[in-house]
């Protein structure tokens, strides 16, 4: 490109502010939407941020997460903190939903005492006008020290001014510290200084001391930066801040954490009180008359379970549209593919390896996308902290957050997007352990196998053994998340303290760049790595080829062809069937079912069944596609396949309903599909992906041995 | 039952009362003071979750949840 780029001049902006204060969407309008999502180091807490290049600068925005304070108790909070701290960004926007300052602004001191250079956003600020509320600027900018912009964020108000004022901060930023001292009343200033004195005075020195001395009387954590210090001097600075502690709690009658948090609280009432005049008016007027119905004793569950179905629907029953278009398009241009080229191993690879692969990553696009559209609404419109409000209680039976409800009923339609909507969830603990638990809702896919064996074998109760199967998952879901408390995560429940937002008209604009952003995330993150598992996967099944059959089925067909017959045409396709049969039992997948097939003895299931199921490790609608192969029937059937129903009937087969019973009871639990763990991986890591898989296939085998062979007991073989 | 000292998961919807002290520790403790949750200040029950947990109140012009076992760590007095 031209010189010019060589003189832009590089600079690091980030977003801070609570949760709720609009920041995402001042985020988006001040980068355009062009976020690029990404983990903090060794953390699966979100970083999303984008690159800003216009004439004289390059600016690169890190939206931190939101977070109510910096004192590095959770994790989102640490790694706010940490990025303050180590990343030096040379500006942070600190956005302050205007509706509520007393709250916002105790984020806005902490960030003062860092030393970083602040620039304050009163967002959604109609809001607040419309509420009365009138801010004299100029004594707030200077009691914060930093310029003040007024935006709404979600309509792109004021980010003219705000890209004027950042521009101009970035170009006069020069000197380096910037902290200012805020005052917590005489008695703990006078121990703060003191503290500082010996932080000085020590090898530690590079960040403003007063914060080092007001976060160690605030006890939250110890810094990771006294670790470099040398034993002697951190004993020098503990026994100051234990004597300090004890002066505080003396004078002022309280923990001294308690007590600068007063302080802190008295300062930022002071500041508002001298710059602010509060609005008459009460924004949560017409939320707390909509919440009276809300969350209504009666009629709270009923509207609740509406938007839930709504949810549901849309994204997986309309979804299904686009999904099949997208797989009808995969399908019309692999076959174009393999006629234009010559038939051999690269165009197999490129037909059913390569785009059968892309078309299997592409099909979860439209669930995604609704189901993150969905999700926008309810957290925009402020439902999400209602629905909270209402499920905790339930949910609580299985240890999880009254918002783990969505996550886990959107497992029932696939658990690809329910594992990515974890995300909404805001401790670790909690997705980790979500996460575990949203295998066991029979996702979508594990219907068509019910349906298939149901209608085979319990065909006048079909629909009373997939509901007690749908049952099963729940009761299980229950009994490991009840057992997982009691060994793994036996750690205090993590509080339930959670703001309610008002309730808000939800902007398009805000829906729309959600769901683009989880589709993008989606496509990056696991698509790639779905795409070689898939073209894997495809090869272990179509590989090793057979070089000699049972019997010559090409010639045979061959002379069938020529023969005037009528029956000609069934014979041949019994043929095929027998040898697309032989093919896969010869493949690595059918060697791996037979080896696997002793270990399922147990259970009842003949080989066919241990091969389906290896080959279900792909998605689990193809264990009945491969039970088309194997029972012979031919590639193409599905569920409802009347031929193939029959084929398993067959009592030569020796499939009882007891083992049919058992056989669905291990497709449920088994293992996820391989989409699922690459999404488990990317959520809570690969350690914990394979304990869930492992224990699944543990339990699998275990809860299916007890209900098999109980059942013969009682003579139901 | 005079002796012990109420607390807030003991107020009824519409009650008013001022927080005495906050026994609280760790995280929850830093997210009670993160809202607003100080000695002196006053909440008020603003309305029950359908099944009577968690409760909902408003203190320092916010309107915040909190569990019944939460609430029960805060001290108060009418």
């Amino acid at each position: 490109m031209k010189v010019i780029a060589a003189k832009k001049r590089r600079f690091t902006v980030a977003l801070a502010g609570n949760p709720n204060c609009g920041k995402t969407s001042v985020f988006n309008a001040l980068t355009g939407a062009k976020a690029r999502v990404g983990n903090y180091p060794g953390v699966t807490v979100e970083k999303r941020s984008a690159r800003v290049a216009t004439d004289d600068f390059d600016i690169e925005y890190v939206d931190l997460p939101g977070v109510y304070s910096l004192s590095a108790i959770t994790l989102d909070e640490s790694a706010a903190r940490n990025f303050i701290l180590h990343d030096e960004p040379d500006l942070v926007v600190n956005i302050i939903d205007a509706g509520n300052l007393e709250r916002n602004l105790l984020l806005t001191t902490q960030l003062m005492e860092m030393g970083v250079r602040v620039l304050l956003v009163l967002n959604m600020w109609d809001e607040a006008e419309k509420q009365g509320l009138s801010v004299n600027e100029e004594e707030l900018s200077r009691r914060l020290r930093s310029p003040i912009v007024k935006t709404v964020g979600h309509r792109g108000i004021g980010m003219k001014q705000l890209r004027a004022t950042l521009s101009k901060m970035l170009l006069t930023s020069e000197n380096s510290h910037y902290s200012s001292p805020i005052s917590y009343g005489a008695v703990i200033d006078r121990e703060i200084e003191t503290i500082a004195k010996s932080v000085v005075a020590t090898s530690c020195n590079t960040l403003p001391p007063r914060w080092y001395a007001v976060n160690l009387l605030e006890n939250s954590v110890v810094l990771e930066e006294f670790a470099n210090l040398a034993l002697v001097e951190k004993a020098d600075i503990m026994s100051q801040v234990a004597k300090s502690r004890q002066r505080i709690e003396q004078v002022l009658g309280q923990k001294s954490e308690m007590a600068v948090g007063d302080g802190r609280h008295e300062y930022i009432r002071r500041t508002i009180n001298a710059a602010i005049k509060p609005g008459s008016g009460d924004r949560m007027a017409f939320s707390n008359r909509l919440d009276n119905i809300l969350t209504h004793r009666f009629f709270g569950y009923p509207i609740f379970l509406f938007f839930m179905w709504l949810i549901f629907q849309t994204t997986f029953v309309l979804g299904k549209y686009p999904a099949n278009w997208i797989d009808k398009g995969i399908t019309a241009f692999s076959g174009l593919v393999a006629a234009l080229l010559p038939t051999g191993f690269l165009t197999d690879l490129l037909t059913h390896g390569v785009i059968g692969g892309v078309g299997s990553v592409l099909v979860f696009m439209p669930n995604i996308m609704i189901l993150f559209l969905g999700i926008a609404v309810l957290e925009d419109s402020g439902y999400m902290a209602r629905a909270a409000f209402i499920m905790d209680r339930l949910m609580r039976g299985l240890g999880l957050h009254g918002k783990a409800f969505i996550p886990m009923l959107m497992g029932f339609g696939c658990n690809v997007p329910a594992i990515m909507a974890t995300r909404t969830l805001e401790s670790q603990r909690d997705r980790i352990l979500t996460i575990l638990l949203i295998p066991f809702m029979s996702c979508s896919a594990r219907l068509s196998v019910y349906v298939l064996f149901a209608s085979a074998f319990f065909a006048g109760s079909a629909g009373n053994v997939i509901f007690a199967l749908y049952l099963l998952g729940v009761l299980i879901a229950v009994a490991v998340g009840w057992l997982l408390r009691k060994t793994l995560f036996t750690d205090h429940d993590i509080p339930f303290i959670i703001e309610f937002p008002p309730c808000r008209r939800p902007t398009f604009r805000v829906g729309l760049s959600h769901m683009w952003e989880r589709g993008k995330v989606y496509l990056h993150k696991m698509g790639g790595v779905i795409l070689i598992a898939s073209v894997v996967l495809w090869f272990l099944g179509a590989f090793p080829r057979v070089n000699h059959y049972s019997q010559d089925y090409d010639g045979q067909i061959a002379s069938l062809r020529q023969s005037p017959n009528p029956s000609a045409a069934d014979r041949i396709a019994h043929l095929r069937a027998e040898k697309a049969s032989e093919d896969v039992a010869y493949s690595f997948v059918g060697r791996l079912g037979h080896v696997v097939a002793p270990i399922l003895q147990p259970l009842g299931f003949n080989w066919q069944m241990g091969v389906s199921l290896v080959t279900g490790f792909f998605a689990k609608e193809v264990v009945v596609s491969s039970m088309g192969v194997l029972y012979q029937i031919g590639d193409e059937v599905d569920e409802t396949s009347t031929s193939l129903v029959k084929a398993l009937r067959n009592p030569a087969g020796g499939v009882t309903p007891l083992i049919a019973f058992a056989f669905l009871t291990f497709v449920l639990l088994y293992t996820p599909c391989v989409s699922v763990l690459i999404a488990m991986r990317r959520e809570i890591g690969a350690r914990w992906m394979a304990f869930g898989v492992s224990a699944q296939l543990v339990l699998a085998w275990v809860v299916t041995f007890a209900i098999y062979q109980l059942g013969l007991l009682i003579g139901l073989g | 039952m005079a002796e012990r000292t109420m607390t807030l998961a003991d107020l009824r919807r519409g009650e008013t009362a001022k927080i005495i002290d906050i026994h609280a520790e760790g995280i929850t403790r830093q997210r009670l003071l993160n809202f607003g949750f100080r000695r002196g200040e006053v909440v008020k029950i603003v309305r029950l979750a359908p099944l009577a947990d968690p409760i909902e109140l408003t203190i320092a012009g916010g309107y915040i949840s909190l569990r019944r076992s939460e609430a029960s760590l805060i001290s108060v007095e009418k």
